[in-house]
């Protein structure tokens, strides 16, 4: 994989962060500051401190004027003198350990209110992506959605979108941490001597090397870790939906066999990753410690030769004059500093190069513009006085761009009609000539390829998707019900739904009288997606649920499929009662249900091969649709 | 478990959970876990021995480096004579001193070096405080990001090669089991009883396994390695600190000695703390999952009823909710850190007044001071970690024990049966893992299966089957007819054991089904179910999902019967065709034949068909029947109907009614009778 698109990728990700970032940027600057702050309370103390423990304490030599004013110490007795006394010695540490203590406690304070702080504000900015994918997930349309995996939009959704927030901590604060850090000890060694400084440049150089190196390697593992894990949570999220389904098979032992291997691939692609991590973070630290000793044999040298310190007008201000022990010390302390530092810097480098795949991938989703998606300019939702109109209708499901083979598989192919309120269409035609897909199209979960829809002469792609679908109620085929309480499951679409409108249309689907017999009526619940009613239960709490939503389109989709014969008729007589002023839609097998329609919609191959009402169709020498219906009852 | 989930509702509300319900752990417990968790340690001892050793091996630097910087300090670059030392060197470093006796200063200093270099390359120690090695991953701000690093982290006291190697082995150690834990879950995931599928939400099964599987390793590690380890450290340092400094400073080893109990008494205090706000935070997340899920998986359905505005707003309150509880686990992580530091920062003055005062009267030179530090700070850092250990395995034994707690959940559930059945279960995953293999190549035939007085209640006392009492042999299609409700899918669960009887028995070839392996009784009978599941797999794959062995003119023939070859043909990938999600490409009746042909490759001795042709059109569900009667004479065919269609060629009706069987017989003979099924097959013909 080359490397310049990838660091642009990279880039482009952290710079599309920023929507997430922007509304937080007063928390960022309030924590940028209180960082610095804790920063400088890391560093001041020590340096200050060593000197006076070292020179003072220790070897017994006098303070500056200033350290002593600084410490409200006697000038009498700890500058003007040789050497200092014990007990003056014995003071000085007292004072030494006061300060310190009180500036490590502030420390810990500062910095336990700033870890706090900081999951607080990554946690806002990962709540609003995780919600703008969401968002984008539930506004794509079914066509993109068939091509994704659940398990790998659930991955996405909690793995990636935490890859936000990690790129905050990771490539922004702690770099912008580390790196003071890195200037911070660089600068304070130069002081001592600028000689130092240069001999950690020079330790740079094989550092970068190295970096430089890994990288393309650390981005091709880091992508590799990302997919295998993503296929191992499709795969458990697969794997339990259709649970029984492995049972009847006695398939488990294969979907554990894929489980094996696909953990064992995510486990491993997860050690490589880490391995080249360790291993770039190992040479990083070797060429700095190499340099770290180089720099003791010169320090101690300079010890010797009590050489004066480069910056000593500056570095004065806190004790280092000359060479000594005490400087020896801190200049020593402030290497290993410089090291620590760079050794985290690559650490974090191999951090950024996992967390631009992890962005790269959460950011596809965001990247799908919705094919079905509100115009930009929406007309208001007419009233349906004039009904649906299908006007020369095409449609396939393959990817309209990708032209070619798909045309040949076109589910749709100029279909037109016209239904008016007060009227119920039945639409039938064998399995796979398109029914289901005709109300798909009506209630715009995708869009036609060619022709248009119209309700009340307004297509529908001029209307706001969510006041097209408040318009419409559909009893969809396959049911689905949530893991709530019936009454919740019934109330879906209408939220506002009176207990009385409830029972209502629990009686028009005849579902009262097994709701009634559940332990707990209304308030039962569900389990997974219903599992505990049987089909022909679930179905009439699918069809309360349309009835309830009250709107001037129905639409019923095989709604008797499931029933008894008995049911289905009672069901019928009410749903046409219910349906006197709407626009009405079945699609069926049933004969019985057909015969009740005002006008039947033959499918074949994706065209309307004849249409009329029941009479009509069957009164026509050789039609195809008598030839279908009769075969229905040949064999009854 | 059941009878627990229509009272699930308020507690529900805190722990989004069906079956979970009572999740509050103790002491006890956690102890218990802890020794369950020991066990999937046992298969990876070698890789655990090594682990030891080399983190053994890791204090080495904290316990050497000190000495060789006090040579620098004292010997060096204040150039005090080597004879004129304050202390006692360790015997480790008798070779080195001999070595450097006698040298002039600059010489001692190039040695010196040279030993820190070494010390430096292998142990990354020497330059400053021992830096440890670590490979932990960007993580996001919540339990399940961080746990999904935690299967692959890795941590080491020691930096340099002998870091690398220790984090790697480490990371191995980790990952292994981990592994083994989460592979067991998830072939008990896929074994679990069918009540409890239906009770279970998907989003909360791959969460369990993904997210909470990851703590056993922390389990493992903190409770055995860590405080061994760390504690022998903290000892060895004792020890040392005593051999150089037991005579000068007497009182300091004491003090040493004194921050092991110390820790623990200020940290243990705050360990239940830490329990429930990690339960609490797991089961957000766990909540968190299933709204991502049921909003993506049901998506049709949120947008055919304009629900998105509503699905968001459930998925913002469960993920806000989580983040709020994680919150909880950093305050409390930040107060046990204050609470242990400040122990350790008490005895640290103590110590730091004790060396100076020896300094200052001229007893020790300042590189002692140095020392004694640095062997403080290694039995104090021991010491916190050891404290913190408990209070983290908390964390961790409410990751494991909901993972514990899916794993008893298949005990518990298992229908009391024979001996057979719990022998079935004592092999447990490592027989189903070779399960394929074991599986002969055609099955056993069934010449009968009898119904003896079968009942059936739910757990919740709802009785959905009474007294059914049937014969059925090979080469008879039966047809089970009834109401909505009847009770038509429960009786035909029982064949496979999907269910077992609660009343009465099941006899397959005179054997009581309960006395039959599981595995091998549902090798025998292939169910087709009502509903369609499909895996993101090609369709040649997903039809040979119950014999992966067959041959692609096996697979073209069970198609073509099933009425699904033309359709397939016209797909441009043909059988190669890869299923969108939940094969949302294809309609429900060309899934329907698909589910058909995947059951009919089976070619097993029993087919049970549920509602197949309901999303069939007349013309293809005669074709579906017809290969069905022409297969029964081979097997013995079950089909769960409504239309006469099918029910006509049926060679015995079953009849059901409320959960009994109203009639049986022959259809042409009941339908002469003047019988409920006369009623139910006239209204069919209108």
């Amino acid at each position: 994989m080359p490397c310049a698109p990838q660091s642009l990728r990279l880039a482009t990700a952290l710079w599309r962060t920023r929507r997430y970032l922007l509304p937080q940027w007063r928390h960022f600057v309030a924590f940028a500051l209180l960082s610095a702050l804790a920063m400088l309370l890391q560093i001041g103390p020590p340096l200050l401190g060593i000197d006076l423990l070292t020179n003072g304490v220790f070897l017994a030599e006098p303070l500056t004027g200033l350290q002593a004013r600084l410490l409200a110490l006697d000038a009498e007795r700890y500058v003007e003198v040789e050497r200092l006394a014990e007990e003056a010695r014995l003071a000085l540490r007292n004072a030494v350990l006061v300060l310190m203590c009180t500036l490590f406690a502030a420390g810990f304070l500062l910095g336990s209110a700033l870890s706090y702080y900081l999951t607080w504000i990554l946690q806002r900015v990962n709540q609003h992506l995780r919600l703008a994918m969401m968002d984008a997930a539930a506004h794509l349309s079914l066509r993109e959605h068939q091509q994704r995996k659940v398990g790998d939009a659930i991955y996405r959704v909690y793995q990636d979108s935490a890859m936000v927030t990690a790129v905050v901590q990771n490539a922004l604060i702690e770099p912008a941490v580390a790196l003071g850090n890195l200037v911070v000890a660089l600068v304070a060694v130069a002081l001592f001597d600028p000689y130092l400084g240069l001999l950690f440049l020079l330790a740079a150089l094989p550092s970068l090397v190295a970096a430089k190196v890994l990288t393309p390697r650390l981005r091709r593992q880091s992508a590799a870790a990302r997919a295998a894990n993503s296929d191992l949570t499709s795969h458990i999220q697969e794997s339990t939906a259709a649970a029984r389904l492995l049972q009847a098979n006695g398939a488990e032992a294969a979907a554990f066999g894929v489980f094996r291997s696909r953990s064992r691939a995510a486990l491993d692609r997860a050690y490589e990753l880490r391995r080249s991590v360790a291993v770039l973070s190992l040479l990083v630290f070797l060429c700095t410690a190499t340099a770290a000793i180089g720099a003791d044999y010169l320090m101690v040298a300079w010890v010797w030769q009590e050489a004066p310190t480069f910056g000593f007008g500056f570095v004065a201000l806190v004790g280092f004059a000359v060479w000594n022990l005490g400087a020896f010390q801190a200049a020593r302390e402030r290497s290993v500093s410089l090291s620590a530092a760079a050794v985290s810097l690559a650490a974090m480098w191999s951090l950024l190069q996992d967390m631009g795949m992890g962005l790269g991938r959460a950011f596809v989703l965001l990247d799908i513009e919705p094919e079905v998606a509100d115009p930009p300019q929406p007309e208001p939702m007419p009233a349906v006085r004039r009904g649906v109109a299908f006007d020369n209708v095409r449609f396939s499901y393959g990817d309209p761009e990708a032209g070619g083979d798909d045309a040949e598989r076109e589910v749709l192919r100029g279909v037109s009609f016209h239904a008016a309120p007060g009227t119920t269409t039945a639409i039938v035609g064998a399995s796979g000539a398109g029914k289901s897909t005709l109300m798909r199209l009506l209630l715009r979960l995708y869009d036609v390829d060619g022709g248009a829809i119209r309700i009340d002469g307004v297509d529908v792609r001029r209307l706001r998707l969510a006041d097209l679908r408040a318009a419409i109620a559909v009893v969809l085929q396959e049911n689905v019900l949530f893991p709530a309480s019936i009454a919740d499951n019934i109330r879906y679409a209408a939220p506002n739904a009176t207990d009385e409108q409830l029972a209502e249309a629990a009686r028009a689907a005849c579902a009262e009288e097994f709701i009634a017999a559940a332990p707990h009526g209304f308030d039962t619940v569900l389990g997974e997606r219903g599992a505990k009613l049987s089909t022909g239960e679930r179905q009439r709490i699918s069809m309360a649920r349309a009835i309830v939503k009250d709107t001037p389109i129905l639409i019923l989709d095989e709604p008797t499929a499931a029933l008894d014969v008995a049911t289905e008729q009672r069901v019928v007589e009410r749903l046409a009662a219910h349906g006197r002023d709407k626009v009405m839609f079945f699609v069926t097998h049933r004969l019985a249900t057909i015969r009740r329609a005002d006008r039947i919609l033959f499918l074949e191959d994706g065209e309307v091969a004849e249409q009329g009402d029941h009479a009509t169709l069957m009164a026509l020498p050789n039609g195809r649709f008598r030839r279908f219906a009769s075969a229905e009852f040949e064999a009854a | 478990m059941a009878a627990a989930a229509p009272e699930a509702a308020p507690s529900a509300v805190r722990y989004d959970d069906r079956i979970d319900v009572d999740p509050v752990l103790g002491a006890g417990d956690v102890l218990r876990i802890l020794r369950r968790s020991l066990a999937y340690v046992w298969p990876h001892r070698r890789l655990f021995g090594l682990k030891f050793l080399l983190m053994l091996g890791g204090f080495a630097p904290a316990l050497v480096a000190p000495w060789p910087l006090k040579i620098m300090i004292d010997h060096v670059v204040i150039e005090r004579p080597l004879a004129e030392t304050d202390v006692r060197f360790p015997p480790f470093m008798a070779s080195f001193l001999d070595a450097i006796a006698g040298l002039d200063t600059s010489d001692v200093l190039l040695a010196t070096l040279g030993l820190l270099a070494a010390l430096v390359a292998v142990f990354g120690a020497g330059v400053g405080e021992t830096r440890g090695n670590f490979a932990f991953l960007a993580q996001g701000q919540d339990t399940a990001t961080q746990s999904e690093n935690m299967v692959s982290a890795g941590w080491s006291i020691a930096g340099g090669l002998w870091g690398l190697a220790d984090l790697l082995c480490n990371i191995r150690l980790v990952q292994r089991v981990t592994d083994g834990l989460r592979t067991e879950l998830f072939g008990r995931l896929v074994r679990l009883p069918m009540p409890v599928l239906d009770d279970q939400r998907i989003g909360d099964g791959v969460y369990r396994t993904m997210y909470d599987a990851p703590a056993i390793q922390g389990i493992c590690f903190d409770i055995t390695l860590m405080p061994a380890v760390s504690l022998l450290g903290a000892v060895v340092a004792v020890v040392m600190m005593h051999y150089s400094y037991g005579d000068v400073i007497p009182e300091l080893v004491w003090l040493a000695a004194a921050t092991m109990p110390a820790a623990f008494l200020f940290t243990a205090p705050l360990a239940g703390w830490a329990r429930s706000a990690s339960q609490a935070s797991r089961a957000a997340g766990a909540a968190t999952t299933n709204r991502v899920e049921e909003g993506v998986a049901n998506i049709a359905a949120v947008q055919s009823h304009g629900a998105e505005a509503r699905s968001r707003r459930g998925f913002a309150r469960a993920s806000a909710e989580s983040f709020r509880r994680f919150r909880h686990i950093v305050m409390v992580n930040i107060g046990i850190d204050a609470a242990s530091g400040l122990a350790m920062l008490a005895l640290g003055i103590w110590a730091f007044l004790l060396v100076t005062d020896r300094v200052v009267a001229g007893e020790l030179l300042p590189g002692s001071f140095l020392v004694v530090l640095t062997q403080f700070g290694t039995v104090a850092g021991a010491v916190i970690t050891v404290g913190r250990l408990w209070v983290d395995f908390q964390g961790n034994a409410a990751g494991v024990r909901r993972v514990f707690f899916f794993l008893d959940l298949h005990r518990k559930t298992a229908v009391p049966g024979g001996a057979a059945a719990n022998a079935e279960r004592r092999q447990g995953s490592r027989a189903a893992i070779a399960g394929n293999g074991l599986r002969a190549a055609t099955p056993a035939p069934i010449a009968e299966i009898a119904f003896e007085g079968v009942g059936f209640a739910y757990a919740d006392g709802r009785p959905t089957l009474a007294d059914v009492s049937f014969r059925a042999r090979a080469g008879q299609l039966v047809a089970i007819v009834g109401p909505t409700g009847a009770g038509k899918t429960t009786l035909a669960y029982m064949v496979p054991r999907f269910l077992d009887p609660t009343a009465g028995r099941l006899l397959i070839d005179r054997v009581d089904a309960r006395t039959l392996p599981r595995d091998e009784l549902r090798a025998r009978v292939t169910y087709i179910f009502q509903e369609h599941m499909f895996f993101g797999a090609s369709i040649a794959d997903n039809l040979r999902l119950g014999r992966p062995a067959a041959s692609d003119d096996e697979l073209r023939q069970a198609a073509r019967a099933a009425g699904a070859h033309d359709f397939l043909q016209a797909l441009p990938a043909g059988y190669q065709t890869v299923l969108g999600r939940d094969g949302d490409t294809l309609s429900v009746g060309q899934k329907q034949r698909l589910s058909i042909a995947r059951g009919l490759l089976r070619e097993t001795p029993v087919l049970i068909l549920d509602e197949p042709t309901a999303a069939l059109d007349p013309e293809s569900e005669r074709a579906v029947v017809a290969t069905l009667a022409a297969r029964k004479h081979r097997r013995l065919v079950f089909v769960i109907a409504h239309r006469l269609t099918t029910i006509a060629s049926a060679d015995w009706v079953l009849f059901l009614e409320q959960g009994r069987i109203a009639e049986q017989g022959p259809p042409e003979e009941l339908r002469r009778r003047d019988g409920p099924f006369r009623r139910f097959a006239t209204l069919q013909e209108g």
